[in-house]
């Protein structure tokens, strides 16, 4: 066994696209996702638009609303929301609208009342959040004026009114963090590329296995007929990958954790446990493809890069795919076993129980058990048949 | 005519990386873009979020608030255990969360009648928080309204309430500027940037594929001794490398057309026609790339790393799969030298068009120019390096 372990490690070791794949690529990623990420986060709350104000009589009449929209300026309010410009008619804020000048502007009919005017194309491209910030921003003016309106009608003529009615602030809302770490967008990203290591990681596996095959030329043919047992044999083929495997992922995960900064938001030791598991899943799925005759190696690359897509590596729509998948058909999305990796690292950082982690690591391991009977079993198969 | 049928007989043995990286990619990819708001932009449809109030109270005005929070936004309900709440947030399935604690609206009725402020309520937002923050607005400016009433008016908290939402009225009109020319919808843009990585990979690979088994050495032996001239010979490869590059284009932009760009044909055609340009060249790219892992001889194994490492490279840096506008200013640096950040310019301009103008036509046309160049000069390095490699196996 330990000759197989041995040889497993060493031919893997040598063999150059192998670790092109499991110990390169991730890394090549992590660093692309690095550049990413150093703008994603003001991309996700990038709620601005430009705005183009119609100045009317009435506008000019409203102080309120002035005041309202200077608070949401970019320029002037803390926590601006628009950028502004003026224009003296209708017609040349419509005509900045068809030169992609800004994405909307308002008008102040005269009867006071208020119209946001938003461009078609601004619509397409930036959705309809940023306006429908707006909108609310300055529905909350409106609102406020007839708060106003409904106290003074009420209140008797001459009565006094609180100091608190021009503030309005009695209420503050705290934001909390509900889980363990503050939700960030990146990790996933992190967390799937860690997932899809694993996977690709399996051909390691697979090559491994199909070398001790009796139809696989000299040396299989060789090693079928020595007196070492054959499921010492394969034991340590597929130990030895493991090893190797559990080697390209923790590199990865170092990686990750040194260089890009990635808060795992754990100890160590569950990590290694996640990563031990996920190689160890990887290597089994492996070994079951090394028994289907005429599996190649790329194969195992196009499944990895399809069972990666579930897991939301590429990109906010493929993680929208995944979230409602798993929202409508979540035996579907809990069968992937990329998906199980994925969630040990996730619900590690999120999670201040370890039920969920535990739940996926038990899953990771009872599809370890299905693929590697499914696997012992093909091999009895093919070693009788050759005897 | 007789290798190129060999060739394409080879590539369809290899179904399997087709059926992978073509059908299920592309499949996916259309998913995608059906699952994107159908995106009709003629008229303003308001950002739903989806929002959670925990109301551990259950006052006539803690049930204000939570109805005034869930009114236009899709209600999730949430039980209150912190399980839940970890759940709901880590798996961002709602945008806002709030938490209104035990005993608030006594509290706050005493509060706003001597002065003081209100008892906090607590929140938590999504990393998604430019639409956790449109809930948040709301909350906070109808929470404050309540205090109003309360410090001025009080009342029970009925009156209270009922005077809120009699203020709560008149909201802002909005409608839509029409653009002069239609806009591509937007599930059609998402999908076919999507398809970058579709189209990459599985022509890639496929002509890497077909080349190995070309160049494995008896194979190429009785190629070069037979009586077929070494042009007709090129050019039969060529043609099947472009067979590739067409298929893979026709299917994933064909299927776009069909299933989610039907009415652009007729609306929009000249914007549809950029988008199957910036595909096409971005296809006719790919098959340059293959012809050079062909040539350079890597094995079938390197030869998927590489198309999955250069194809996911180049779909994040060129955009496609977060949209230009999310790229750092010093990864946009890098990005124009990937030919996939041009086609992803073309695919975004064409889509938001304002007026089809011949100016702008011209211009995105530069840009998919700029990915044809990119096979262009591909191309010249896998020719080369093929002159090298059989001049240095003939010495």
């Amino acid at each position: 066994m330990l000759a197989s372990f041995k040889t497993t490690v060493l031919s893997l070791l040598r063999n150059k696209s192998m670790l092109l794949w499991a110990l390169l690529f991730p890394i090549v990623l992590t660093c692309i996702f690095m550049g990413m990420f150093s703008g994603i986060e003001s991309a996700y709350s990038a709620v601005g638009s430009d705005l183009g104000i119609v100045r009317s009589a009435s506008y000019g009449s409203n102080e309120g609303l002035q005041q309202t929209l200077r608070s949401i300026s970019l320029s002037t309010g803390k926590n601006g929301i628009v950028k502004l410009s003026y224009f003296d008619s209708e017609a040349a804020a419509r005509k900045a609208i068809a030169d992609e000048k800004i994405d909307s502007y308002l008008t102040v009919s005269n009867a006071g009342s208020i119209s946001l005017h938003v461009g078609q194309r601004s619509l397409g491209a930036n959705g309809s959040l940023p306006t429908t910030i707006l909108a609310s921003a300055l529905n909350s003016h409106l609102h406020a004026t007839n708060a106003v309106a409904v106290i003074m009608a009420r209140v008797t003529p001459g009565g006094s009114v609180p100091a608190s009615l021009a503030s309005g602030d009695g209420v503050s809302i705290k934001r909390l963090v509900l889980t363990k770490n503050a939700p960030d967008p990146d990790v996933r990203y992190y967390f799937s590329l860690l997932a899809m290591t694993a996977g690709i990681g399996s051909a390691a596996a697979m090559l491994s296995i199909q070398r001790l095959q009796p139809t696989e030329g000299a040396v299989g043919a060789r090693q079928s007929v020595s007196s070492t047992p054959r499921w010492l044999m394969l034991v340590g083929a597929l130990l030895g990958s493991w090893l190797c495997q559990f080697a390209c992922m923790l590199a990865a995960l170092l990686f990750m954790a040194l260089v890009a900064r990635v808060n795992f938001g754990t100890g160590a030791a569950p990590l290694l446990l996640a990563i031990a598991a996920s190689s160890l899943t990887g290597c089994a799925a492996g070994a079951l493809l090394g028994t289907i005759p005429h599996m190649e190696d790329g194969m195992v690359s196009g499944i990895t890069c399809l069972l990666s897509l579930f897991t939301g590596l590429y990109g906010p729509a493929s993680q929208l795919i995944t979230d409602s998948l798993e929202a409508t058909a979540p035996t579907l999305i809990h069968a992937n076993p990329l998906w199980q990796m994925t969630n040990c690292f996730y619900s590690l950082l999120y999670y201040d129980l370890y039920g969920p982690f535990l739940s996926s690591i038990a899953a990771l391991l009872a599809m370890t058990g299905i693929f590697l009977a499914i696997a012992a079993f093909r091999m009895r198969r093919i070693s009788h048949g050759q005897l | 005519m007789g290798s190129y049928k060999t060739s394409m007989r080879i590539v369809l043995s290899h179904r399997v990386y087709i059926v992978i990286y073509l059908v299920l990619m592309t499949a996916v990819g259309l998913t995608i873009g059906m699952l994107t708001q159908p995106g009709s932009t003629a008229t303003f449809k308001p950002t739903v979020t989806r929002v959670a109030v925990v109301d551990h109270d259950g006052s006539t005005l803690s049930r204000a608030l939570a109805s005034r929070i869930y009114k236009g936004n899709e209600k999730v309900t949430l039980d209150g255990s912190k399980r839940a709440t970890q759940d709901a947030i880590a798996k961002d399935s709602v945008s806002y969360l709030l938490v209104i604690p035990e005993g608030w609206g006594d509290g706050f009725m005493a509060a706003a009648r001597s002065g003081k402020k209100a008892p906090t309520l607590n929140s938590s937002v999504s990393y998604s928080s430019g639409e956790g923050r449109l809930v948040e607005l709301t909350a906070s400016s109808y929470s404050n309204m309540l205090y109003q009433m309360a410090a001025t008016l009080g009342g029970s908290q009925e009156d209270v309430v009922s005077a809120s939402d009699s203020a709560w009225k008149g909201d802002v009109s909005v409608d839509v500027v029409k653009s002069k020319a239609t806009p591509l919808p937007a599930s059609l843009r998402v999908a076919a940037e999507f398809s970058s990585y579709s189209i990459f990979a599985s022509v890639t690979v496929v002509i890497a594929v077909l080349m190995q088994a070309l160049n494995r050495p008896e194979v190429a032996r009785r190629r070069m001794a037979s009586s077929q001239p070494a042009h007709v010979r090129s050019a039969s490869l060529l043609a099947a490398c472009l067979t590739i590059a067409l298929v893979a284009w026709i299917f994933n932009f064909g299927l776009q057309v069909l299933l989610l760009g039907r009415d652009a044909t007729t609306t929009a055609p000249l914007k549809l026609a950029m988008v199957g340009a910036a595909e096409l060249s971005y296809s006719l790219f790919s098959a340059a790339v293959g012809f050079l892992i062909g040539q350079i001889g890597l094995s079938e194994n390197a030869s998927n790393a590489v198309a999955n490492i250069f194809g996911m490279v180049f779909s994040f840096m060129g955009g496609a799969w977060t949209g230009l506008s999310l790229l750092p200013d010093s990864l946009l640096a890098v990005a124009h030298f990937m030919p996939s950040y041009w086609t992803t310019l073309a695919i975004e301009g064409a889509s938001n068009m304002e007026t089809v103008t011949s100016a702008a036509m011209g211009s995105l046309l530069g840009d998919v120019g700029i990915c044809a160049l990119f096979s262009v000069a591909i191309l010249l390095v896998g020719l080369v390096v093929g002159r090298d490699r059989s001049a240095g196996r003939s010495s």
